[in-house]
Formats: structure tokens, C-alpha cells, sequence
């Protein structure tokens, strides 16, 4: 039997080597005709392949699947949206990221619009994300979707250069235990452990906990940058299918983190500026509840609430924020239209205390946003679909604001299509640009920005009348698929025209002291006088060579012009790097061995500085990450990841405030994986 | 016996090293799927009347080229024609008169709309997605120790008025035993 079984397998072996001499579809046709038997004792390898889809919609997507985060060797999420084109990923200091879309980077980065499993991470205080508090068992993130452009017909405000959507794994889908540690230069050290369960035939679960201790950056002349950080975060996942129709699924995550920052504030004595060591801390939590159902006809609803929590307690900025959001959306077909439409009503209670920097009046404010959207696909055509949608919102700031889109997608074959959009699209204020205050810079008389005369503060304000941005933005696309070659191709054009975009106005003029220790002020407020365009170009492409051998590459390009609202002529737009250009190559290499190769290449670009008139600028750099994974046992790997490993360190983005330019340094961590079934 | 053991590992890695362009493990599925259903028996009823077997996929993902192979196959001696759906609301119509529908693992959220569509009809439900078989799907396909084993829920296949051969039964994992 023993031997009979040995013969069985050399001969399935010698099988598959000869057919694998033939062509992808003999070869299968070869395993088609084995006996039943045979079939099911081949082994086979569980290399989980990259699907070479062309996802159907009308819009510029790229997805990140769980093989590509797994691989990247990148251990925060802001890191992993860097492959997808045209998201300009950079690095403040160890724990702050600008992450954009299409332009209008920064911290304050205020145009793209994060979602997690449908909560939305926006910080609406300051119109941004907090990316180092954005973050999820990276090993159960089932896929990330980049969507460039306007997203706003269907997700609303703020969707205006983009829509991340990252999506968390079907507690199904993660059953089982993962245990994984790791310790390195910069990452000093970090463990992640996940469980998941079935709890009954119709039911599953998981829970998992992650920590880790991540080190300092540096400043240019090599000192440390004193921006260590550390971090932990747990959270579960239950979903339940409740008879045929209802699926329910309840989640939540609560982390608390430690960061450390070097903050520079402006003074009136020279050197115009103290330094202090800012120890602050972070801290959250979300409930999210979902319930779908699916109904006989051809229609089905999805009810979806949750409540966010986050304290945020920095030198120079506390908040503790609360939103409480539902949402409800309800789908069916009618003829060769298929209609989508939702009702939604978020709350947000905003609490601040005043710092050096920011102050709000008043404090505390509480805001009411009521939405609604509806969205008809018409198949004109089988292989031609026309999506008309939009997007109501009625905000306490700007009220009303309507943000309709029209899309056509033209499908040539079933390995081609060509698509289209116009959109609209609104960011709507921040709390800081309607009832905030800021000082920027001091300005001496010797200053050669001052021209009044007297020494002065810049201090900024919010404007109650402050409006939306809005752009316009026209898009086309085009997606290949070449099956015989292993190639798929995306690539996208893109006009935005932006209107109301943030100025800086000194429409106060020069406060004058009102005692002797009093400092002028240049009062100066938000407006909404610039306006401008973008255009640009970005495209991705996926070459399977060999089944055990990928190729990602990925260009953007992009050229943005400002008409600054003269005579008062301040920066207020950073300018993206014109170039980004990323190459990933994964490779197998037999059944225990992997090495990935990441090479990206970013352009000079700027930011904006509130203590000067002009613009700071920062190099193009290049930059290579390898990891190299090895896997002993099938449930074991052992990973080594280099990154940034063409610099000993390099600048990637300058913040245009309170913190010096640190740069991102070389550095290497080992990590070791364990899953049980 | 160790020398064969040798020659063994041997062609298996002439056979990891030189399979470019062959079977993924969503392409080996496929395969796998195909020959389920060969030992699978529809109702005399509804294949007599059928001038071919009806092997429906339900993505979004479109990979045509590794289904080739099905060109000129039979099952249940009627030549196997495929179609491909990515929406069940769409094509209910459609997909009420598959054979076999064969549903991709990122369609979980389709699952319900599905299992209502095709409730009780003569069509087998195959799918790699996890916990298929409990849910309500006939065949299950998962991979343990690098081998691909299957699921089979026979009291939603019996359900189906669908008969599965004692030979692949033999090789089966049995979620809910058939009602006696």
C-alpha cells in the first residue's frame, strides 16, 4: 500500500511536470482527465495569486489586495497606500504622515476621505486624517481601495481628490490563531496576535491585540528627532447570517498610543522660536454595527450606525471628538436600471481647549450633518452603463451642498473598457477655518517679510462665512487585460477645476497694541479667493511573467496651477511632485522562499510654511525596500525587511509648522509569523 | 525507497521552477470544481430536456482564459458551456437556469441574494469561499496540509434534488449527513 501510494505520487508528479512543458490551458486539461483520486491527493501550492480583475466601475481604482500588504513589509497603513499611483505618501516624522491624492498634500491634507469598514476616519476639526491612529490587524485588512477623484456622489463631503476604502476580512475568513513578533532598528519591537472562531454554523468571531515600540527619526545633521512612539490596539469582529435574508456584523477597536514630538514655538525675542519636548498622548474607540438583508425580489437594505471616539492631547492641540453616524441604503433593479439611494444623520461633538497655537471660540461646538444620495445605473447597452448620481448634504456651516456626478462605462470585450466622469465636488470648512485661531510666524522689523514697520505676530482666524472648495473634476480611463501575456493595464486623464480654495487674507490689517507688552498683530483671516487647476496622468500595470513571478509598476504625473487672488500673494498650496513612479517586483522562489523588491522614486515638491512668505521646498529621493520571507513550515514564516535602504536618511515632506524637518532613516527589522489552525 | 524519495522532490522542484504560465490555485479549483460535478447526477427531468450543461461562474473577476479548458468537456454527457455573472440581482433569471454555479470567494455579500434565487432548484453551488457548506452551499473546496479537500453538505444537496456518487463521497468531508 505504502509503496503503491509512493508510485501513485511520483506518477502524479511526473504528470504535472510534463504538462507543465505544455501550454496554460493543456496543462489544465491534463489535470482535468486525472482520476478522481488523483486529483485530490495532488498537492498543490497555496500561492494566493494577485486576480488580474478589472473591477466594472467608472473611476479611477486601484486595489491593494492582502498578498500586496503582506509583502510590502510595511507596517502601518498610511505606508501601504504609497503602490497605488498617484497617492503622494509622505513622512512628517516617525509618527505623522501626509497622505494625498492628486495634489494638496500636507498634514492638513484635506481633500481625501478615509474610510474603515464605512467609518469614516476624517477628522472634521482640522480636515484631515490622523493617519497614526488609523490602523487595523494589518493581516486582516482583506483589500484596500484607492479611488482617485471625486468620490463624493456616493460618499459625500470631502471626497474630492479621493476615497480610501479599506476594508476589513469576514470574520469567516480570518478563523484560526496568528501570532506575530518582531523587533528591528526603527521598529524596536511589535506583537500581533489574532483568534477567530465559529461560534455556531451561522456564526463567527475574532478578536486580536497589537502593539509596538517605534523608534526616532532624525534631523538632517543626524541628531535624534526625539519622536518615538508607541502604541496598543485591540478589537473583534462578529458576524452572524440570521435565516436566508440577514447578515448582521458588530465590531470595534480601542487603542491608546504615547507619541513624542520636538514642537518649535514662535516667540518675540530672538531666535523667535523655543523648542519643547512634547510627550502626549492618543487614545480611541469605535462600535460599529451593520445589519443587511437581502430581500426575495431584486432588492436588498443595509442599516450601518457607529460611534467613534478620540482624545487627542498635544502641545499645541487638544480635542476630544464623538461622532455618532447612521447610515441607511437601499438597492434594487427596476428594468436595466439598477438604483441605489441612502439617508444618513451624523453628529459630532466637538470639546477643545485653548493652546499657544490654536484657540477656538467657541470651544465646544456640537454639528448636525444630514445626507442623502441617490444613484441609477442604466445598462443602455450590455456592455455600455450610464451612472448618474448625487449626493445632498445639509451642514450647519455652508448648509446646503449638492454633489452630483455622471459616469459612462463602456465595456469593448470582456478584456477592455474605456470610462468617463464629470463630478462635483465640495470640501466642506474645517471647525479651525470658521471659529479657530492660530498664531503663525513672529515677524521683527528686520524681518524682509515685515514691511509695516512695527514687529509683528501673524495670527490667524477663522472666518464665519467661510465656504466650500469645490471642484470639478473630468476624468477618463481606459483598463486592459491581456490574458495571453499575463498584463493588465489601467491607465487614467484627469482636469480639475478648483474653486474657493483657501487664502489667507489680510483683510484686518495691523492690530495695534493697546499697552507696552502688548505685540502687534496681523490679523488675517481664512477667504476662499484662490482658485486653480490640476491636470494630470496616472497609470498602473501588472505583469504576471511567470506563476511565481509578478511585476507592479506604477507612474503618476501631475502639473497644478494656482491663480493666487492678488495683490496679497501668499502660498497657500503646496505644489505635488510632478513624477512618482513605483516598481514591485514578488517573487517566489520555490515553495519557502520569497523576495519582494520595492523601488519608488517621488519629485522635488513643497509645502507651504505659516512662518514665511514662502514656500519650503524638499528633493526628489528614490528609495528600495526588499523583504525576503522564508517559510519552513507551511504555517510558519520568518521575515527580514530592509527599508528605505538607499539612504542612510532622507527627507520626504517638511510640515509647515512647530516641527523641525526630520528626515526617514535606513532600517531593518526581523519578524516571525505563526497561524494555527 | 529514499532514492525515490530523491528523484521525487527532485521533479517536484523542476516542477515549481518551470511552471511559468500554469495552473494558479484559482485555475486548480476550477479544475476541481469540474470534476465535482462529473460525479454529481442532476434529475433525468431536467438534463434530457437540456442541450448542454450549463456551468455558470459568478465574479468579478474577469479570467476567462482559465476555463478554456471546459471547451469540449461533458458532464452528465451534455457539452459544458460557461457563462459568467457578476451580479445576482441582475440575472436572476439566468442564473435560475445554471447547472452549476460556481461562486467566487470575494462574493460573500451575493451570498444571500443567491441562495434565494436558486432556493430548491436542481442547481449544485460550489464555491472556496469559508464556511460555504455551513451557510447553505453544496460544495466547498479549502486547502489543508497542501492538498485541496472538499466540503459537501448533503442535506442541501439532497434539498436540490441533486445526487452525489459514492465515490466522491468517499473523499468528502460531510457537513450535514442526508435526512434518512
Amino acid at each position: 500500500m505504502l509503496k503503491n501510494g509512493l508510485n501513485f505520487r511520483l506518477v502524479v508528479t511526473i504528470t504535472l511536470f510534463l504538462a507543465c512543458q505544455l501550454g496554460h490551458a493543456e496543462s489544465i486539461e491534463h489535470l482535468a482527465e486525472l482520476e478522481l483520486e488523483q486529483l485530490f491527493d495532488m498537492e498543490v501550492t497555496s500561492v494566493s495569486k494577485r486576480p488580474l480583475s478589472l473591477a466594472k466601475s467608472a473611476a479611477a481604482i486601484f486595489v491593494i489586495t492582502a498578498d500586496d500588504i503582506s509583502r510590502s513589509g510595511e507596517t502601518t497603513l498610511a505606508g501601504v497606500l504609497k503602490m497605488a499611483p498617484g497617492i503622494h505618501v509622505a513622512q512628517i516624522d516617525a509618527n505623522k504622515w501626509s497622505v494625498s491624492s492628486r495634489g494638496f498634500s500636507g498634514k492638513f491634507a484635506n481633500k481625501l476621505l478615509v474610510l474603515i469598514d464605512g467609518r469614516s476616519v476624517y477628522t472634521p476639526s482640522f480636515s484631515g486624517v490622523y493617519w497614526e491612529v488609523q490602523d487595523s490587524l494589518l493581516q486582516d485588512i482583506e483589500r484596500i481601495e484607492v479611488i482617485r477623484g471625486p468620490g463624493a456622489s456616493l460618499w459625500g463631503a470631502n471626497a474630492v481628490n479621493g476615497v480610501i476604502n479599506i476594508i476589513t476580512k469576514h470574520s469567516a475568513d480570518t478563523l484560526g490563531g496568528l501570532l506575530e513578533a518582531g523587533a528591528g532598528t526603527h521598529e524596536k519591537a511589535f506583537v500581533n496576535g489574532r483568534y477567530g472562531t465559529r461560534i455556531s454554523a451561522d456564526t463567527t468571531a475574532r478578536v486580536y491585540a497589537k502593539g509596538f515600540k517605534r523608534g526616532e527619526y532624525e534631523y538632517p545633521d543626524g541628531e535624534d528627532a526625539g519622536d518615538n512612539w508607541h502604541k496598543v490596539q485591540t478589537g473583534f469582529r462578529l458576524d452572524s447570517y440570521v435565516g436566508k435574508q440577514d447578515q448582521l456584523t458588530l465590531q470595534g477597536d480601542i487603542y491608546k498610543g504615547l507619541l513624542n514630538q520636538s514642537v518649535y514655538v514662535t516667540i518675540d525675542q530672538p531666535p523667535y522660536r523655543y523648542d519643547t519636548e512634547d510627550k502626549f498622548q492618543v487614545s480611541g474607540w469605535n462600535l460599529l454595527g451593520r445589519w443587511q438583508h437581502t430581500n426575495a425580489d431584486t432588492s436588498s437594505w443595509k442599516l450601518q450606525w457607529y460611534w467613534d471616539h478620540t482624545l487627542r492631547d498635544e502641545h499645541v492641540w487638544q480635542e476630544k471628538q464623538d461622532t455618532l453616524d447612521i447610515d441607511f441604503n437601499y438597492s434594487f433593479t427596476f428594468f436595466n436600471h439598477e438604483i441605489l439611494w441612502g439617508l444618513g444623520y451624523r453628529f459630532i461633538s466637538d470639546k477643545t481647549n485653548g493652546t499657544e497655537k490654536f484657540n477656538y471660540t467657541p470651544q465646544d461646538t456640537n454639528n448636525g450633518l444630514w445626507s442623502g444620495f441617490i444613484q441609477d445605473s442604466v445598462h443602455l447597452q450590455d456592455n455600455l452603463i450610464l451612472t448618474i448620481g448625487s449626493k445632498f448634504e445639509k451642514n450647519e456651516y455652508t448648509d446646503d451642498e449638492i454633489q452630483p456626478s455622471i459616469r459612462l462605462l463602456w465595456q469593448t470585450d470582456l478584456h477592455q473598457s474605456y470610462w468617463a466622469a464629470i463630478s462635483r465636488a465640495v470640501r466642506t470648512p474645517s471647525l479651525v477655518e470658521v471659529n479657530g485661531g492660530y498664531t503663525g510666524g513672529f515677524f521683527p522689523v528686520d524681518s524682509p517679510e515685515n514691511h509695516v514697520g512695527v514687529p509683528f505676530y501673524a495670527r490667524l482666524y477663522g472666518n464665519p462665512d467661510y465656504q466650500s472648495e469645490v471642484v470639478i473634476a473630468y476624468e477618463m480611463g481606459y483598463r486592459e487585460l491581456f490574458t495571453d501575456y499575463g498584463i493588465s493595464v489601467d491607465a487614467v486623464v484627469f482636469y480639475n477645476d478648483y474653486d474657493k480654495l483657501r487664502y489667507i487674507d489680510d483683510v484686518l490689517g495691523i492690530k495695534m497694541p493697546t499697552s507696552q507688552d502688548y505685540i502687534p498683530e496681523l490679523k488675517i483671516m481664512f477667504t476662499n479667493k484662490n482658485q486653480g487647476y490640476n491636470y494630470g496622468f496616472e497609470t498602473s500595470l501588472a505583469w504576471q511573467i511567470s506563476n511565481d513571478w509578478q511585476w507592479h509598476a506604477a507612474y503618476a504625473y501631475i502639473q497644478q496651477k494656482i491663480d493666487y487672488f492678488e495683490p496679497f500673494n501668499r502660498q497657500m498650496i503646496p505644489t505635488p511632485p510632478e513624477h512618482m513612479v513605483s516598481l514591485r517586483s514578488q517573487h517566489q522562489m520555490g515553495d519557502k522562499l520569497e523576495l519582494d523588491l520595492w523601488w519608488y522614486w517621488v519629485d522635488e515638491a513643497n509645502n507651504t510654511s505659516f512662518n514665511s512668505r514662502d514656500y519650503v521646498n524638499f528633493d526628489g529621493y528614490s528609495n528600495l525596500d526588499v523583504v525576503l520571507s522564508w517559510k519552513p513550515r507551511p504555517n510558519t514564516t520568518i521575515r527580514l525587511t530592509g527599508k528605505n535602504l538607499l539612504h542612510k536618511a532622507v527627507t520626504t515632506y517638511i510640515h509647515e509648522d512647530f516641527i523641525y524637518e526630520t528626515q526617514v532613516p535606513r532600517s531593518v527589522y526581523l519578524s516571525f509569523t505563526q497561524t494555527f489552525n | 525507497m529514499h532514492v525515490i524519495n530523491l528523484f521525487n522532490s527532485l521533479l517536484i522542484s523542476a516542477f515549481l521552477l518551470t511552471s511559468a504560465g500554469a495552473q494558479t490555485l484559482p485555475d486548480l479549483k476550477v479544475v476541481y470544481s469540474f470534476k465535482i460535478a462529473q460525479f454529481t447526477h442532476w434529475p433525468k427531468s431536467i438534463m434530457n430536456g437540456a442541450d448542454e450543461f450549463r456551468y455558470c461562474v459568478l465574479t468579478n473577476i474577469t479570467d476567462k482564459q482559465r476555463y478554456t479548458f471546459l471547451k469540449g468537456q461533458k458532464i452528465n454527457e451534455k457539452p459544458v458551456r460557461v457563462s459568467f455573472f457578476d451580479k445576482v440581482q441582475q440575472n436572476q433569471i439566468a442564473l435560475q437556469a445554471c447547472h452549476l454555479i460556481y461562486i467566487d470567494s470575494q462574493e460573500r455579500e451575493q451570498l444571500a441574494a443567491l441562495f434565494l434565487t436558486v432556493e430548491q432548484l436542481p442547481v449544485l453551488l460550489s464555491s472556496d469561499m469559508n464556511g460555504f457548506s455551513l451557510l447553505g452551499g453544496h460544495i466547498e473546496l479549502f486547502l489543508q496540509n497542501n492538498k485541496l479537500r472538499f466540503k459537501i453538505n448533503y442535506r442541501k444537496v439532497q434539498a436540490h434534488q441533486l445526487t452525489i456518487s459514492a465515490k466522491l463521497l468517499k473523499l468528502a468531508e460531510i457537513v450535514e449527513m442526508p435526512i434518512e
